[in-house]
């Protein structure tokens, strides 16, 4: 997408929900999602390998692929494991009692910056692009931030109280997911510029990961890929999973490689997770092939763990997208 | 040993220049004294050898972080046992340890540095230093011109320094203070004087203030922005291959430090910028980088100021006019430390003044900001939206009991929160509870019996609830906490946040907003006024040497 784009009659936003529009954009995916699981199942030596020696060969299959997409899959819930505790001991219902009891905002947000990965690793990265976050969220008011997390917690709950898994698992419309609507621009579930939808996301992802997925740099470049970097006549010509800032009167805020090419903050959570949720049955068929079962109560930690090593397999060339201002997707 | 036999022994030196022996002695018979001194005049001399002869701590306020490591790496190098209390050992749990380590040794520091920050909110600091008090042997405020509320350099944390000394001390016996700073007119000297205690006869001013090897020059007036880039050009291509700092006093915009960085750098100037949005480790690269001559300009904001001690600096320039006689006096006294000839150029167009002007009239608090730190960070209550049902009543009932904490995180850059927050403790909205850390989580049981009962008082940790849970004051839950880290009985797992504990004992009137207004307006209008008086000296083309010594009232 581009920024300028945004806030004009020819918007993309008006455009990426149509049905029309999906198929296409999933037609990609879907085309796609074999040919990456593939490559991941080679897995890193040989691409690397490749990369050095254009005449090597790509093996066959290992045989043992089950095993292959064990070790895959597990290694990513571990690193969701070693995280995931963090946020449900700090969001914990009698946790968030006491914060409430308290009445003291102040207190909330400092905890919330020293004990929330999302939050520390933003707050400590080292990013030019998360410089200008940095600042807006140091000033951004206490209370502002405790309202926010107070509602989304409300929201997430009442979401898993009101949703069947097994119907949610076959949702493919993106009417069906209007409920998530609200999250997207709704007042009392954004702070404009400090609390958006990859910090929310990031929250309910690591709190239930059957229902959300992160929208974090790994899945946003990854659908980017997916979708085969093209922008299937959207108005502004572009990809609607990454966003390039052209507006000229933020171009002091450029970093110092000039460029303001990120993932898309502002994509519609309802249609990421359709296109989420479709990647998933796509992937969990997959392993089925290799008689390798997913299991739905992490569905989008598996997810999210195929597209890190999406992720991992075009770090270059998000690294010249981004002039090399990137950290481990990790 | 004499103080002579200890300049010998550590710096080498065979006698004391100017006033530096009369104040040594003046502090070794107990009084505070306040020192002036020239930039580059032999300052901190005074209360290395007056420290020394104590044989007991010196505490040393300082602050820049780059100043206290230059005298820390000094007074190292001649085998002296010193900490620098501060980032650049590592975050808030190495400094604890470290700390906590320092004062279990047989030998404490011989010298402390701490910035006025850390002396503000530090508590662990502070039991430390109450439970040593009579080890220490003297206290140094340095640049102790920050003290002064009507100055452009004012630090709020500076204002707290006679509180964290009283707090310490209380009714006993105190070490003598010595405050040293280049520049004091006569204001902010009845100021420091009557904050810290210093009577008369304790100031010592230097008999050479200015040094005659500084040359300034204040260039013509010019048009615009084009001309004084070209006059800028002509002073770098004379000063060529030397050591040259410009102030342009702003970061962004055209005539910004990094904009000129950028355009400098383009026509082929041996250059870099400096200024407050830089990490500390980016801004000791550009100073060790300026020190050694690998870069030769730097583009400054008056972050590039206070204390930086780099001998051959030939060149000041003033790309934007200062904001007083005081401002301009110190920074081009950051040239020609090391005697030899060295030259200040001020330049300047209409437009200038009323860039600064603005900038002065800019930092004045409205009022509605005024309400706003006061909602938002000083009593902060929560948003009742969607889930938060809040018991009203109740709250209104306990707020005046309720003790809130301050961290470094609620303050912004331009310290808004913190003089807001000062004024509201000095006039009694507020009551200072003593300092301590926010969470408790960030220990861990190395076998304290209390440890478990604290843990269980809270989810999260909050030092506040705890003290509540436990009916205990929050001072003594402070205490206690101290005391088990420092018996080690408990021990840090995370990095801890320090914070101010403090409880609201009157509402924020109208009429509480207009004091704090009207007399932050006093403080921008005498920071206008002598803008005003600095603006027309310029414009009658005074002599700088004349001005200065006229303003600070020296011969």
């Amino acid at each position: 997408m581009l920024r300028s784009n945004i806030n004009t009659g020819r918007s993309d936003f008006n455009k990426v929900k149509d049905v029309d529009h999906i198929e296409k954009v999933w037609q990609s995916i879907e085309k796609n999602i074999p040919i990456y699981f593939q490559k991941m199942i080679e897995g890193d030596d040989e691409l690397s390998a490749l990369k050095e020696n254009a005449s090597f060969k790509v093996k066959s299959a290992a045989p043992d692929i089950r095993k292959r997409l064990s070790e895959i899959f597990e290694d990513g819930l571990y690193y969701y494991q070693r995280e995931d505790t963090k946020y449900k001991k700090f969001f914990h219902v009698d946790s968030m009692q006491e914060f409430e009891d308290e009445d003291d905002p102040k207190a909330f947000k400092s905890a919330l910056s020293t004990k929330v990965p999302v939050i520390l690793k933003a707050r400590n990265s080292k990013r030019e692009m998360m410089h200008e976050w940095q600042t807006r969220f140091a000033t951004s008011k206490a209370a502002d931030v405790y309202a926010i997390f107070f509602n989304l917690i409300t929201f997430m709950n009442d979401f898993i109280e009101e949703t069947d898994d097994k119907i949610f698992a076959t949702f493919d419309e993106v009417d069906e997911l209007d409920s998530l609507v609200v999250l997207n621009d709704d007042d009392d579930y954004n702070v404009p510029g400090v609390i958006g939808m990859g910090i929310k996301s990031s929250v309910l992802y690591f709190l239930n990961p059957q229902f959300f997925l992160c929208a974090n740099k790994n899945t946003l470049y990854s659908f980017y890929f997916l979708s085969d970097c093209e922008h299937f006549q959207l108005p502004s010509g572009s990809n609607e999973f990454i966003m390039i800032n052209d507006m000229r009167e933020e171009s002091n805020k450029r970093n110092n490689r000039n460029m303001l090419i990120d993932q898309n903050y502002w994509y519609p959570y309802d249609l990421f997770i359709l296109y989420g949720l479709r990647s998933y049955r796509l992937l969990e068929q997959l392993c089925l092939k290799y008689k390798y079962k997913l299991s739905e109560e992490y569905r989008f930690v598996h997810l999210n763990t195929f597209m890190s090593h999406i992720w991992h397999m075009k770090i270059d060339i998000i690294n010249t997208m981004t002039g090399g201002d990137q950290e481990d997707a990790k | 040993m004499t103080n002579r036999e200890i300049l010998k022994k550590h710096f080498g030196f065979v006698s004391f220049k100017d006033i530096q022996e009369e104040v040594i002695n003046n502090l070794l018979e107990g009084s505070n004294s306040l020192c002036l001194m020239p930039t580059g005049g032999g300052k901190s001399i005074i209360y290395q050898v007056a420290g020394l002869q104590t044989g007991k701590t010196t505490i040393v306020i300082s602050p820049l972080l780059a100043l206290m490591k230059q005298q820390n790496k000094r007074l190292v190098e001649q085998g002296i046992n010193v900490l620098s209390y501060n980032s650049s050992i590592g975050d808030l749990k190495t400094q604890f340890n470290r700390l906590r380590k320092a004062f279990l040794d047989k030998h404490l520091p011989q010298f402390i540095f701490v910035s006025p920050e850390k002396i503000l909110s530090d508590g662990y600091l502070e039991y430390l230093l109450k439970k040593h008090r009579s080890k220490i042997g003297l206290i140094v405020i340095d640049e102790a011109h920050c003290i002064s509320q009507w100055g452009h350099t004012f630090r709020p944390s500076y204002k707290t320094i006679p509180l964290f000394i009283r707090n310490i001390y209380g009714a006993n016996k105190m070490p003598p203070v010595l405050c040293l700073t280049a520049t004091l007119n006569p204001h902010d000297k009845h100021e420091i004087c009557t904050d810290l205690n210093i009577s008369e006869k304790d100031i010592f001013i230097s008999k050479s203030l200015i040094r005659s090897n500084l040359h300034l020059n204040i260039l013509e007036q010019v048009e615009n922005n084009d001309q004084k880039k070209e006059q800028l050009i002509e002073i770098l291509d004379r000063h060529k291959d030397e050591k040259v700092i410009v102030y342009t006093h702003i970061k962004a915009r055209e005539y910004g430090t990094r904009e000129m960085t950028e355009v400098f750098k383009a026509k082929g100037f041996n250059c870099h910028y400096f200024d407050a949005d830089m990490q500390d480790n980016e801004k000791l690269e550009i100073l060790d980088q300026f020190e050694t001559g690998l870069v030769k300009i730097v583009f400054a904001t008056s972050a590039f100021g206070m204390g930086i001690d780099i001998p051959d600096i030939r060149v000041v320039v003033h790309y934007l006019v200062p904001e007083s006689i005081e401002q301009y006096y110190q920074e081009v006294g950051r040239a020609g430390r090391d005697g030899n000839d060295a030259y200040g150029y001020l330049l300047y167009s209409e437009t200038n003044f009323k860039v600064r002007r603005d900038l002065i009239k800019k930092s004045l608090l409205k009022q509605e900001r005024i309400k706003d730190i006061f909602e938002n960070t000083i009593q902060p209550t929560s948003n009742t939206s969607l889930a938060l049902k809040k018991k009203k009543i109740e709250d209104e009932v306990n707020r005046s009991e309720k003790i809130y904490a301050l961290s470094r995180m609620d303050i912004r850059e331009d310290n808004s929160e913190m003089i807001i927050f000062l004024f509201l403790l000095q006039n009694g909205t507020i009551k200072l509870h003593g300092k301590g850390v926010q969470f408790f989580d960030c220990f861990e049981n190395n076998g304290s019996s209390l440890y478990n009962l604290m843990k269980d008082a809270s989810i999260n940790g909050m030092v506040t609830r705890i003290a509540k849970k436990l009916n205990k004051s929050i001072e003594q839950t402070n205490y206690d906490i101290f005391m088990m880290f420092n018996q080690d009985e408990i021990k840090l797992s995370r990095v801890p946040v320090n914070v101010l504990n403090y409880s609201v004992n009157y509402p924020l009137t109208d009429e509480v907003i207009d004091e704090i207004h009207e007399t932050l307006k006093s403080k921008m209008e005498n920071r206008l006024a002598n803008f005003e008086k600095l603006v027309s000296f310029i414009k009658l083309k005074s002599d700088p040497i004349e001005i200065i010594s006229k303003h600070l009232g020296i011969a």
